[in-house]
């Protein structure tokens, strides 16, 4: 994004941010830094930092929760802007990816509500091979669409703690924390989820090959 | 030959019960592929001779390194445009106050929602035959601590509340201070 857009999308944070110069990048600063000058600086440039690095893990979770990469998107944007306007609420308690990923999933949570999703993803899951990466080996691409369909096969709890914990900057604490369920739970839960994901897959890896 | 075939199937699962216990990144998973690190003593040197639990360890590597890859999204430059630009007219709540400014806001929410409800208290209590409800904490303790005025109980206890209330104020406030990811 160009700094003129950033400027005319953020106005008000000129003059601000003008206030307090800083020779440091953006892209060198951590997380809190950003949330920081985001929140109490105003500075719109920040947030948009903070955007990219989160976006793709955010995008790729609600991928995966909702099954559409459209519905996805636009819960990834609501979570944003709930993120954007609770900053100034940041405690710096737990991570800011953490956060992030709180508030994403109880959007999901508050669409599924809404709109009485069912549990299990099914015929029309997007399994993510829409546009697939032109390097990718056909066999690659062959277990990727067989690793993300058999995702959308698993029951919705043992989809979002396997998700969670494959974004791989989430502790099991943490994904306790984003899911509200007990630590053992989330062990478990893990756990069957790996072996169910096994049990998809090589089934039909077995069907592929008899 | 039954027998044998049956050894395989079960060593194949226990194995692949072993590898969904570890906990492994995908850092651990491409440096040593062959698990000479994670895998432990015994499992390593079964998989070096066994060629069925070599296949089942190399497909459990590809396929986790799979899913780490698999499940993140990259950034785009257009989503990015989208979300500032929804973000725009809309205002991070409460920024620009400084911290002190902030707690005073605050504390004056408490003490206003504590009158408020003390507001609505009163007629309530007056109804249960209570003149204040300072009369109802009063009675309450009465014989614990003696007599006193219903004034002075009255005082006590708006004394405690506001105590309270700025006591809350100040550990948010210290909290928010202190806490080691927010720096200030």
């Amino acid at each position: 994004m160009s700094q003129h857009s950033l400027e005319h999308a953020f106005p008000w944070t000129e003059p601000l941010v003008a206030a307090r110069p800083s020779t440091v990048p953006l892209t060198a600063l951590e997380d809190t830094q950003l949330v920081e000058r985001a929140a109490h600086l105003g500075d719109g440039r920040a947030f948009a930092e903070l955007l990219r690095r989160h976006q793709g893990k955010v995008r790729g979770l609600l991928l995966r929760l909702a099954g559409d990469r459209t519905l996805a998107d636009d819960l990834a944007q609501e979570a944003f802007l709930r993120a954007y306007r609770g900053l100034a609420g940041f405690e710096g308690r737990a991570r800011f990816s953490t956060w992030v990923y709180r508030i994403a999933y109880n959007v999901y949570l508050n669409h599924r509500s809404r709109t009485k999703v069912h549990a299990a993803l099914p015929d029309n899951f997007e399994n993510g091979t829409a546009a697939p990466e032109t390097s990718m080996s056909q066999s690659r691409s062959d277990l990727r669409r067989d690793l993300v369909t058999a995702i959308g096969e698993l029951p919705e709890r043992y989809r979002a703690v396997i998700m969670l914990y494959y974004l791989e900057d989430v502790s099991y604490p943490e994904i306790a924390e984003i899911l509200e369920l007990p630590l053992g739970t989330v062990k478990t839960h893990l756990h069957r989820a790996k072996r169910l994901l096994r049990n998809h897959m090589h089934g039909w890896g077995d069907t592929r090959r008899g | 030959m039954a027998g044998e075939t049956r050894d395989v199937a079960e060593r194949t699962e226990a194995l692949e019960e072993h590898l969904y216990s570890l906990d492994l990144r995908p850092a651990q998973l491409r440096t040593d592929p062959l698990g000479q690190t994670w895998l432990g003593d015994e499992w390593f040197e079964a998989v070096i001779h066994e060629p069925d639990l070599r296949g089942v360890l190399r497909r459990f590597v590809e396929e986790e390194l799979e899913l780490y890859d698999s499940v993140r999204g990259q950034a785009d430059a257009f989503f990015t445009a989208r979300v500032i630009e929804a973000a725009s007219p809309m205002e991070v709540a409460g920024a620009g106050l400084a911290p002190r400014y902030r707690s005073w806001v605050l504390a004056s929410a408490y003490a206003l929602a504590l009158g408020t409800a003390s507001m609505l208290a009163v007629p309530w209590l007056k109804g249960q035959g209570y003149t204040s409800w300072s009369a109802l904490l009063h009675e309450f303790v009465s014989h614990e601590l003696g007599e006193a005025s219903e004034s002075s109980w009255l005082f006590i206890a708006v004394a405690g509340l506001a105590i309270v209330a700025v006591g809350l104020v100040a550990m948010r406030s210290a909290d928010r201070q202190e806490s080691p990811g927010v720096k200030r």
